[in-house]
């Protein structure tokens, strides 16, 4: 549960625990919404395959959110933290996010208390 | 003076990406709020001429969908279109050929007017007619195979080579035949929460980013916090 810690920590694991959700959702959008909606006459796609969309909005602003709170905790530069938020919108870079968190989490701390 | 003009970039840029995202986001609600008019059927407003519902030669704006709308013209050249899906006045839907007409107005402009079920002949000529009908926007997907004198679809594109006048956008379904013209409503409800998450996300991105000058000063603070 360290997710719930109002410290670093827990912002490295909410970070990481929507860099994942994030980058399943960019995969979904990227390679089964778009290609289906692009492909479709009319503009007609199943409301299933609508809400991939509208769930990766949501959990975008929420990655956006946790990358935000991460980079403010462990001092990231501006840029640096314009990275993070960017990494949301492309698939599997936000999962080479999450790994570039844990590697610089790691070197912070000497490698200690470093949340699952 | 290199700092301060740094500083005002950075505001500019700020300034120019929220108001981007904001612009981004009631664009988006705009959208939304047009999938909602056309979600269900809409008090009929009075007829008008069709010349004040929509111009010839540009895009159909999306108050002139489902206009009541009259005119005088003369039919210059009949198509047939295909496979449409129609509506007849006792409520039942079929797909028929339909005959489709350009129906020539003043001044060189022209429109498709819908004119009824296709039964192997064409209409006489008319010289001058008074048109009463519907105002449909063009068809995007073709309903059948194209072909000389035949539409795929109901879209004045498919005729523009052809007719050398300046044509209406959309198509008119005229009216007092066996044909009804019924407001075309849209049906994707899931088209409106779609746009609706898009502002959400839009206008929380504009918030975000009003955040980024501060952001900086937010991190000292957590710096010197600790």
């Amino acid at each position: 549960m360290n997710f719930l810690k109002f410290n670093r920590e827990g912002a490295l694991a909410r970070f990481r625990l929507m860099a994942n959700i994030a980058g399943v959702m960019s995969l979904l959008l990227w390679l089964v919404y778009l290609p289906i909606k692009l492909t479709a006459v009319n503009d007609n796609v199943a409301t299933p395959i609508r809400l991939i969309a509208v769930v990766h909005g949501f959990m975008y602003m929420v990655y956006v959110l946790s990358a935000f709170n991460y980079s403010l905790s462990v001092r990231k530069p501006f840029f640096s933290m314009l990275g993070y938020l960017a990494a949301g919108t492309l698939p599997i870079a936000s999962f080479v996010a999450d790994r570039r968190a844990r590697a610089e989490y790691a070197a912070l701390t000497g490698g200690s208390n470093l949340p699952e | 003076m290199r700092k301060s003009l740094k500083t005002l970039s950075f505001a500019l840029l700020i300034i120019l990406a929220t108001s981007t995202c904001f612009e981004l986001g009631l664009w988006q609600w705009h959208r939304a709020q047009g999938m909602a008019k056309f979600q269900k059927p809409q008090p009929e407003r009075s007829v008008v001429e069709l010349a004040k519902a929509a111009s010839a030669g540009s895009n159909l704006r999306n108050t002139a969908f489902n206009r009541l709308v009259t005119f005088n013209a003369s039919y210059e050249k009949n198509y047939v279109a295909p496979n449409q899906l129609v509506t007849f006045t006792d409520g039942t839907q079929s797909r028929k050929d339909l005959v489709v007409s350009l129906a020539r107005l003043a001044d060189n402009r022209a429109v498709l007017v819908v004119r009824g079920i296709y039964e192997g002949t064409f209409p006489q000529k008319q010289s001058s007619a008074r048109v009463n009908g519907r105002l449909y926007p063009r068809q995007n997907v073709d309903q059948a195979e194209g072909g000389v004198g035949k539409l795929s679809r109901l879209d004045p594109a498919l005729v523009a080579g052809d007719s050398g006048f300046t044509l209406f956008d959309g198509y008119v379904i005229a009216t007092g035949g066996q044909i009804a013209a019924p407001q075309l409503l849209s049906q994707g409800g899931a088209f409106y929460w779609q746009h609706i998450a898009y502002v959400i996300t839009w206008w929380f991105m504009g918030l975000l980013i009003l955040s980024f000058p501060f952001y900086n000063r937010f991190r000292d603070a957590k710096l010197k916090g600790e």
